[in-house]
């Protein structure tokens, strides 16, 4: 009785420490500094070698670095867009796209502020509410729109573009110009559009909305068109644009609240919070091993936070003040600064 | 008793009127009167100017009414926003919102301001004043809702002239046209500032209107922003290519007659100018 009395107690603890207390896995993260290099335009294409490119941009400048991260080319401008296949530079003479190596794809009489979203290539007067889709691949004007009041979300992929109102208005609109989509949330005492994004197969649309309550909206799209499938209020009443966007192959979506990142987690619509100091500007995932990296800006500090697939802390530290952006390649984080591009190997061992 | 109360009231409500504009909902120009570059309405690289332009560089800019300030875009945009730095827009209570694009936002602005409180200073470029009517998805003509600007000299009527095929005539008394269809273009509509703004152009011919051009409002529609005359107008229909006032399409038949080219600016005063035509 005694014996299987110490047996039956053993077997408890045993099944506590198995199951409660964390076990090395044997894999370990292992970040290592890559490479450092100094940003400098060069206004034109020097050393380019046929390859893969990747683009990088850090305020009014942008360019291209090759597979080894070395920089190709390297432009300067207040309006500009970049994407890794394609430049775009409004000059006094129109907006010139170029290759990566300088060549010029098209010229196009507009002054307008060209802006890049997920290879798509879009021009917008604000002064005029003209908003512009252009082929990147041509210069060709895809479609054209002009709109009262002022654009304050603009997401594009899968060949729909998402365009968010100041007036409270949502658009999905297809690269033929057709509307897809028109909704107004509503619901909040000042309507207004601050904050919105497309899932990568463009069949979800995430919204931030309104002032008094400020709301999270999720539109999917069902047989019949597209639907609102959850909302709810942020506690937020920001009343500037507001960073949203779909993580982790659509799972999760992040946006950002005051003085934290809000996850919500589209399998159960589970609301988290991840603590992070600061505005949020930038994030990567699926970097590796289901890892999620965010950056913070504060006042005078850049803060880089890196989570694991579960949302736990793996990671945080403060980056250079200057540091503008974080950018994914292969298992590479790329910190851009204004001055430097900072390139981080991540592995497993 | 009653009446004396209510006779009380008068004089208090006068006093809320001269010291506290801003608590009874006053309207104030959000710059210097006298700064105006542009109209509403006016030309600016193929589009409508959406309200009125100043040149004030680094003056204070106010607000136009009180109100609650919904968006700020300034240098201070997360990454991946929409361009368009320096722009406040305000939401009023009777149903307006104001845009003020291309200001320098003062660093402690607050979400609610009254009427002439301070935003930001103009920037090194023009700055745009708008007013949108939220409930009627209009823009709105700034000029209609602020203190009218009485002291400014009238609209003056510049260069009229006449168009068919490659003929392109300045117009002048006794002049002789053969009879069809006829553009006339009227030049410097919008002077540089130093006069009244016109809200209205009309021509006619042997007195009868034949076209008219009112800039109040401008709204979407399927071909883009047009301006409501009040029948929806595009800016092709109203601007050459060149960005002058023209009317297409004039039917001149034979005969004898005066073409007379009617202006009313924002104090409601009409200029006209009229022309002996000979169509034959």
């Amino acid at each position: 009785m005694k014996q299987r009395g110490v047996f039956l107690i053993g077997l408890i603890l045993i099944s506590v420490y198995y199951f409660l207390f964390p076990r090395g896995s044997g894999r370990e993260l292992i970040i290592t500094p890559d490479s450092l290099t100094s940003l400098e335009p060069t206004e034109s294409s020097t050393g380019f070698l046929p390859g893969r490119t990747l683009a990088i941009s850090s305020g009014s400048r942008a360019g291209f670095v090759n597979d080894d991260h070395e920089l190709i080319s390297f432009y300067s401008s207040d309006k500009m867009a970049v994407d890794d296949h394609w430049l775009a530079v409004s000059g006094v003479g129109g907006l010139d796209l170029l290759e990566p190596d300088g060549r010029l794809i098209a010229r196009i009489p507009d002054s307008s502020f060209p802006v890049s979203r997920n290879g798509n290539l879009y021009l917008y007067r604000d002064d005029a509410g003209v908003l512009l889709k252009i082929d990147p691949t041509s210069g060709r004007i895809m479609w054209r729109m002009e709109y009262i009041s002022p654009v304050t979300v603009l997401d594009g992929r899968q060949g729909r573009t998402l365009v968010g109102l100041l007036d409270g208005r949502v658009q999905l609109i297809d690269d033929s110009g057709k509307l897809l989509l028109g909704y107004s949330p509503g619901g909040s005492r000042v309507e207004a559009i601050y904050g919105g994004a497309l899932s990568s197969n463009g069949s979800k649309i995430a919204l931030i909305s309104g002032l008094e309550p400020q709301r999270f909206i999720l539109l999917e799209e069902r047989k019949n068109g597209f639907r609102p499938v959850a909302h709810h209020n942020t506690k937020t009443n920001f009343r500037r644009s507001v960073p949203i966007g779909f993580v982790r192959d659509d799972r999760q979506i992040l946006y950002e609240s005051d003085g934290f990142v809000t996850a919500v987690n589209l399998n159960g619509y589970v609301i988290q919070t991840i603590e992070l100091s600061g505005r949020l500007v930038g994030w990567l995932d699926n970097l590796m091993t289901d890892t999620l990296i965010l950056l913070g800006r504060e006042k005078d500090d850049v803060i880089v936070k890196i989570l694991s697939r579960h949302d736990l802390t793996l990671f945080e530290s403060r980056l250079p003040i200057d540091t503008t952006g974080i950018l994914r390649d292969r298992n590479y984080a790329l910190v851009i600064g204004s001055d430097n591009l900072g390139v981080l190997e991540f592995s497993v061992q | 008793m009653k009446m004396s109360c209510r006779i009380c009231l008068v004089p208090f409500i006068l006093l809320q009127l001269t010291f506290f504009p801003a608590a009874v909902g006053a309207r104030e120009w959000p710059d210097k009167s006298v700064n105006v570059q542009e109209p509403f309405g006016a030309a600016q690289s193929g589009h409508f100017n959406r309200g009125l332009s100043f040149s004030s560089e680094g003056q204070r800019i106010s607000a136009w009414s009180s109100g609650e300030v919904i968006w700020i875009a300034d240098t201070g945009n997360p990454p991946g926003s929409v361009p368009g730095e320096g722009l406040i827009v305000l939401e009023h209570s009777d149903g307006f919102r104001s845009s003020y694009r291309g200001i320098e936002r003062r660093p402690d602005l607050k979400y609610h301001v009254s009427g002439g409180e301070w935003l930001g200073y103009a920037g090194n470029d023009v700055w745009i004043f708008e007013i949108t009517d939220v409930e009627r998805s209009r823009i709105v003509d700034p000029i209609s809702l602020l203190p009218s600007r009485n002291d400014m000299p009238p609209v003056s009527i510049g260069q009229v002239e006449m168009m068919r095929g490659s003929d392109r005539l300045d117009i002048r008394d006794g002049m002789q046209l053969t009879p069809g269809r006829w553009i006339i273009i009227v030049n410097e509509v919008y002077s540089d500032g130093s006069r009244a703004i016109p809200v209205e152009i009309s021509l006619f011919w042997v007195g009868e209107r034949i076209g008219s051009l009112r800039f109040d409002a401008m709204a979407e529609s399927d071909e883009g922003i047009v301006m409501e005359i009040p029948d929806p107008r595009s800016y092709d229909f109203i601007y050459n290519p060149d960005g002058q006032v023209w009317f297409r399409d004039v039917l001149l038949n034979a005969g004898k007659g005066t073409l007379e080219l009617r202006l009313r600016d924002e104090t409601g005063r009409v200029v006209s100018g009229s022309w002996s035509l000979s169509v034959r």
